[in-house]
């Protein structure tokens, strides 16, 4: 290591002469050693001269860290000096540990005893240095503040843990908003451990998270309320399905508490952000609002059974407006003394309250964050709009290397619902390029990654679905309104979901990784827009617009787990891949679809592809395909008279759903005329998201027209209401039609089916057997078939 | 905002500053008296003006253009005795920054300060009889004289002065009096005046270049119940004159300083090598340090650095010290700090010996 003074000889000049001149602060003795220090005394200069003994250490990343600065109990010897210099930074802050004034009662020093007054960066001109005279100047005028009272204004909000000497390092609790509800003045407030480290290779001590669950209190009127609550996705308990759960079931929840799954703390309201404090003398006086006693008789009602034991520890929880006026919740824990800690019997409460509480002193701040849906996707602010996001619903079809990080993406972006399809198990070797590791072997893939995405974002609502989708049809699997991205890489089981989406009218977005994931293929498919996964193998042979990407033969197979062959690729390319996917993904959703709905990605050097572009293009459906070639625009007609009918049965009760079946027939261009409409019948089942027509009824409904139309009048398809002012067709209402087409009882291979708002707004769609369904033209303005 | 705007202006109502500004040879010191309750309610004072060519020396017009950028005006100037280093560059300072009242000595002083002397006649000439005031020792707060000699009173804002010197006038013209001889004449009647101010008080002395024959015979027993003053500006900067005769005069005067008890001492001088009278003399700063300890002594030139000095209402006085000021008004900077190798006493080792290369007995071969 080349020392920073041989690298900077100029920077240790200016601020060796700036040491050795400055006004502020008397330098006693300056050395450069392995380190480069200076010891000497701040001076202030009020009504007398005033002297701070300091130490100022310059670290190894000088000039492009500040140095630190030790406030110092006295002076030190020049040979103390010299020795100190001989160290490094990490030995020196042990050795000076001893001589370091610690002002507890003061923000902006570190728990290490270095004074943190400056800010060193700034997003609008970057990095920049300081020179040891602001410096200087600025613990000149922190020093000031002792004497006076009056400190520097804090340029910046530092969260108020920040500033105690004592940070408990194994607790960290987070709290909801409900947690600052103002109504409550004091009371109980419980977490729920969601996360338990022990102790490990990069962490000497076990750590434990905690989430804020349930916060009852006193009102202004003394009167107990609880908020309500309900419980963080991430929390499972036997027994427990609820807060109150929590809150009524006393033996449960003290095993929780004992067991430490559970964290409980009493916590008061006070008026203003206090000064950081080292004792629970000054904890209890800030309860108290500035009076001791006052704290005492504040806190006695609710610590004195549990301090009566004198427990090694103890939680204490302040609710207070911050310097922004913004309110914040902190957690104290308070440790036993060890001399003083007999247990008193039969003294009157008071007594042993008081008893009690002196065998306590040292306060560790605990690390407290208010934890919001909205606080929590700040930082994702105009890249991943959490507002629009959160509205939607993805399914990740396969949740594999590609899939899983795909999945983590959405998940971070706050993507409302995401629901995991994949029906593999994680083998030991996989997490090499997943996203969940080792830990998760043998879990179901879906199962793992569900897990992680809950811990990295717990206000998605993640579903699992472990089945192989070959087997089971995706309308009952996917939720309507819902888009999918699959990355599956296998061309029969995509060949399938595309059948099954196309036919379905669902958007699907499909991610591969090509050549050893040094070439992405990424597409798009809205059916009836853009190429559908069958019409891409269609132009793949002929179509100039189709870029073809060879196999690397230079790259090893391998087999998977299926013993399908794969190539190798590593997590660098496939994340890239994946986050690709998911930006190309997150931009649709938030802006619009784009124009282009092929992106092809490659590393190297391709026929058409420049090495770290993105190539983006359209592809048309394929003239020839089966599954997008194939509408014929048909006009559905239905007279006034016909639709009023059908109106006036939803403006009956527009909160469930009703409907019937159409009778009609085709004219000579192709024409379907609606000429009648059923009721739902008397035991047709209504509900509000429900509608099952009345079989018999209806059955005889179209028996009773065929014969009086001299069998020209037949079924024509299906009518039904929607209670809200959504109009298109739901999942099931897809899956009955496709049915309908299907079945040979129905005579008839294009079911329509009209649906209506809770306004009565119609809409019509066509339900071709085998084929995607489509909207078709309707045409209301006829007045009757005469 | 400008440099000045932000080293000179408080950022609160109610402080009274003195700004020693660091000019080289001579004294130049800006007060900046409060006046009212707001944050923009200030008097300034300019007290004595030395603008010549010295290397690093304040542009006062450079500098008072910047402070009144936005907001305030110079009101008054005011002179100890009118020798070049105290009233240097004021007729440009008029002309181009402005002012409306003068108080002065109301001594003439010898030709060699004839054509500066010149430019104080000019501002006098021009602020009017009714803006020119004369300095005279008295023993009553707030005392001024009137061009026509009257005692008047007379505020200056918020704080309150006392003039202890001069106790007389020379007008008078000796024939044969030679040069030096009427510099010491005018030195021993100099200009001397304390401000005040805060409820708890706190106090300025500035002395001028007032000598040993000025407080011995003139002030200290005059004065010696109102002598005491938190910060003492070092008359005739840091001339052994305030102590001594000359070099040689055993009989060193200290009853003055004694009564004076400054815990701050201001010498206005540039470093001892760049004065040509070998300001500050050596044996007047081992006189001062019996009086005051090292750390509150401040030399501007040392550096060089600007003083500036804050007593708040409550009397709560705070001294400190200033580089901007000169960084951004100095003339002919060659302030980097560095290859400074004059009186930096007994840290020079320490800090070149941080700096330079340490070399030990590598063989060659």
């Amino acid at each position: 290591m080349v020392h920073w003074f041989k690298r900077h000889p100029k920077h240790l000049a200016i601020e060796s002469s700036k040491l050795a001149h400055s006004t502020d602060f008397k330098e006693l003795f300056q050395v450069r050693e392995n380190l480069f220090i200076s010891h000497g005394n701040i001076v202030i200069r009020l009504d007398k001269i005033h002297y701070f003994p300091i130490l100022i250490v310059y670290p190894e990343a000088t000039p492009y860290t500040l140095p630190l600065i030790y406030p110092l109990k006295s002076s030190l010897s020049n040979n103390q000096v010299e020795e100190l210099a001989k160290l490094n930074t990490v030995d020196l802050a042990q050795k000076i540990h001893p001589f370091i004034e610690f002002y507890y009662n003061l923000r902006h020093q570190n728990h290490s005893g270095v004074l943190c007054i400056l800010e060193w960066d700034s997003l609008d001109d970057g990095s920049k240095f300081y020179g040891i005279d602001s410096i200087i100047k600025r613990i000149r005028d922190w020093h000031k503040g002792l004497i006076t009272g009056v400190f520097p204004p804090d340029s910046q909000e530092v969260e108020f843990y920040s500033h105690f000497n004592f940070i408990d390092p194994q607790n960290k609790f987070l709290y909801p908003d409900t947690f600052l509800n103002k109504t409550i003045l004091e009371g109980e407030a419980y977490g729920v451990r969601f996360a338990y480290h022990p102790k490990g290779q990069f962490s000497n001590f076990e750590r434990s998270s905690y989430f804020g669950c349930l916060i009852v209190g006193k009102n202004r009127s003394g009167i107990y309320e609880s908020i309500d609550f309900s419980l963080p996705a991430f929390f499972f308990e036997e027994g427990i399905s609820n807060a109150t759960d929590l809150f009524s079931k006393k033996e449960l929840l003290d095993k929780l508490i004992q067991s430490r799954k559970l964290l409980k703390t009493f916590w008061f309201q006070i008026s203003k952000e206090p000064n950081p404090f080292k004792d629970f003398k000054s904890l209890i006086t800030i309860v108290g609002n500035g009076s001791y006693e006052a704290g005492l008789k504040r806190m006695m009602p609710f610590y004195l059974s549990e301090l009566k034991k004198i427990p090694k520890y103890i939680f204490v929880a302040v609710r207070f407006p911050n310097r922004k006026g913004i309110e914040e919740f902190q957690l104290f824990i308070i440790v036993k003394n060890k001399e003083n800690s007999t247990i008193l019997l039969n003294t009157p409460d008071e007594e042993t309250f008081k008893h009690s509480v002196d065998a306590y002193e040292k306060v560790y701040a605990v690390q407290c964050e208010r934890f919001s849906d909205e606080t929590y996707h700040q930082r994702n602010m105009g890249r991943a709009e959490r507002v629009i996001l959160a509205e939607k619903s993805i399914n990740v079809v396969g949740v594999g290397a590609l899939g899983s990080e795909i999945a983590d993406c959405l998940n971070k972006a706050g993507v409302g619902n995401i629901c995991l399809f994949d029906n593999q198990e994680l083998k030991a070797h996989n997490p090499v390029r997943h996203l969940a590791g080792i830990d998760h072997t043998g879990f179901p893939k879906a199962i793992a990654v569900a897990d992680i995405l809950n811990n990295h974002n717990p206000f998605v609502k993640v579903g699992v679905n472990c089945n192989n989708i070959n087997l089971v049809d995706l309308n009952d699997l996917f939720l309507d309104g819902s888009i999918s991205v699959s990355s599956m890489a296998d061309d029969n089981t995509e060949g399938f979901l595309n059948e099954r989406a196309v036919i379905s009218n669902k958007t699907v977005y499909y991610s591969r990784a090509l050549r050893g994931g040094k070439v992405a293929r990424i597409f798009r498919v809205i059916p009836g827009r853009d190429a559908c996964f069958n019409c891409l193998s269609l132009h793949r042979n002929g179509s100039p617009d189709f870029i073809r990407i060879s196999d690397d033969e230079n790259l090893p197979i391998l087999r998977n787990e299926c013993n399908n062959p794969i190539r190798p690729a590593s997590a660098a390319d496939l994340k890239l891949i994946s986050s690709l996917t998911s930006r190309i993904v997150l931009d649709e959703l938030q802006n619009g679809v784009s124009e282009n709905n092929h992106w092809i990605w490659s590393t190297e050097r391709l026929p058409g592809l420049e090495p770290f572009q993105l190539h983006q293009q359209f592809i048309e459906p394929h003239p020839t395909c089966y599954y997008c070639n194939h509408e014929k625009k048909v006009t559905v007609i239905i007279p006034k008279e016909v639709m009023r009918e059908m109106q006036v049965l939803i403006s009956q009760n527009n909160e469930i759903e009703t409907g019937g079946v159409l009778a009609g027939k085709i004219d000579e261009n192709g024409n379907i005329i609606i000429t009648k409409a059923s009721g739902p019948g008397p035991n047709s089942t209504k509900t509000s998201s429900k509608f099952q027509k009345d079989i018999q009824y209806c059955q005889k409904f179209l028996d009773d027209l065929y014969i009086q139309s001299d069998k020209q009048i037949a079924y024509i398809g299906e009518w039904h209401s929607h209670p809200n002012n959504n109009n298109n067709p739901s999942g099931t209402d897809i899956k009955s039609l496709t049915e309908i087409a299907y079945q040979k009882e129905y005579l008839t291979d294009i079911p329509i089916m009209i649906i209506f708002s809770n306004i009565g707004e119609p809409s019509c769609t066509i339900h071709p057997a085998g084929k995607r369904y489509y909207h078709a033209n309707l045409n209301t303005e006829v007045d009757s078939l005469a | 905002m400008t440099v000045a705007e932000k080293i000179i202006k408080p950022t609160k109502a109610g402080v009274f500053r003195t700004v020693f500004l660091y000019t080289g040879q001579g004294e130049s010191t800006l007060l900046v008296i409060p006046s009212g309750i707001g944050v923009d309610d200030y008097k300034y004072v300019l007290l004595d003006s030395d603008r010549d060519k010295e290397t690093n020396e304040i542009d006062l017009i450079d500098m008072f253009k910047d402070l009144f950028k936005s907001k305030g005006k110079l009101e008054v100037f005011i002179n100890t005795h009118p020798h070049n280093d105290h009233i240097g560059g004021i007729k440009d300072v008029y002309d181009d920054i402005g002012f409306s009242e003068v108080w002065h000595s109301n001594h003439q002083p010898g030709p060699k300060h004839k054509d500066k002397y010149e430019g104080l006649k000019y501002v006098i000439d021009k602020v009017g009889k009714e803006n020119e005031y004369f300095l005279l020792g008295t023993n009553d707060l707030n005392k001024v004289r009137s061009s026509e000699d009257k005692e008047i009173i007379k505020k200056l804002g918020n704080i309150d002065f006392q003039i202890l010197s001069p106790a007389e006038y020379l007008c008078d013209e000796i024939t044969d009096e030679n040069q030096d001889t009427r510099d010491a004449r005018i030195h021993e009647q100099c200009g001397v005046i304390k401000f005040t101010y805060g409820s708890d008080p706190k106090s300025i002395m500035i002395t001028g270049d007032s000598d040993k024959a000025a407080w011995k015979d003139h002030i200290t027993d005059y004065y010696v119940k109102n002598l005491s003053s938190i910060v003492l500006s070092a008359s005739h900067h840091g001339s052994r004159t305030f102590f001594k005769v000359d070099e040689d005069d055993k009989d060193v005067y200290e009853k003055h300083i004694e009564n004076i008890k400054p815990t701050y001492l201001i010498i206005s001088a540039p470093k001892q090598k760049d004065s040509p009278h070998g300001h500050p003399h050596d044996d007047a700063m081992e006189l001062y340090k019996k009086h005051v300890s090292e750390d509150g002594i401040f030399h501007l030139g040392e550096e060089p650095f600007s003083v500036i000095i804050d007593i708040d209402e409550s009397g709560l006085i705070e001294v400190t010290t200033d580089k901007e000021l000169i960084e951004t008004y100095g003339k002919g900077n060659d302030n980097d700090g560095n290859n400074d190798d004059s009186d930096n006493g007994k840290f020079k080792d320490i800090y070149i010996g941080s700096q330079t290369t340490r070399l030990d007995d590598k063989p060659m071969g």
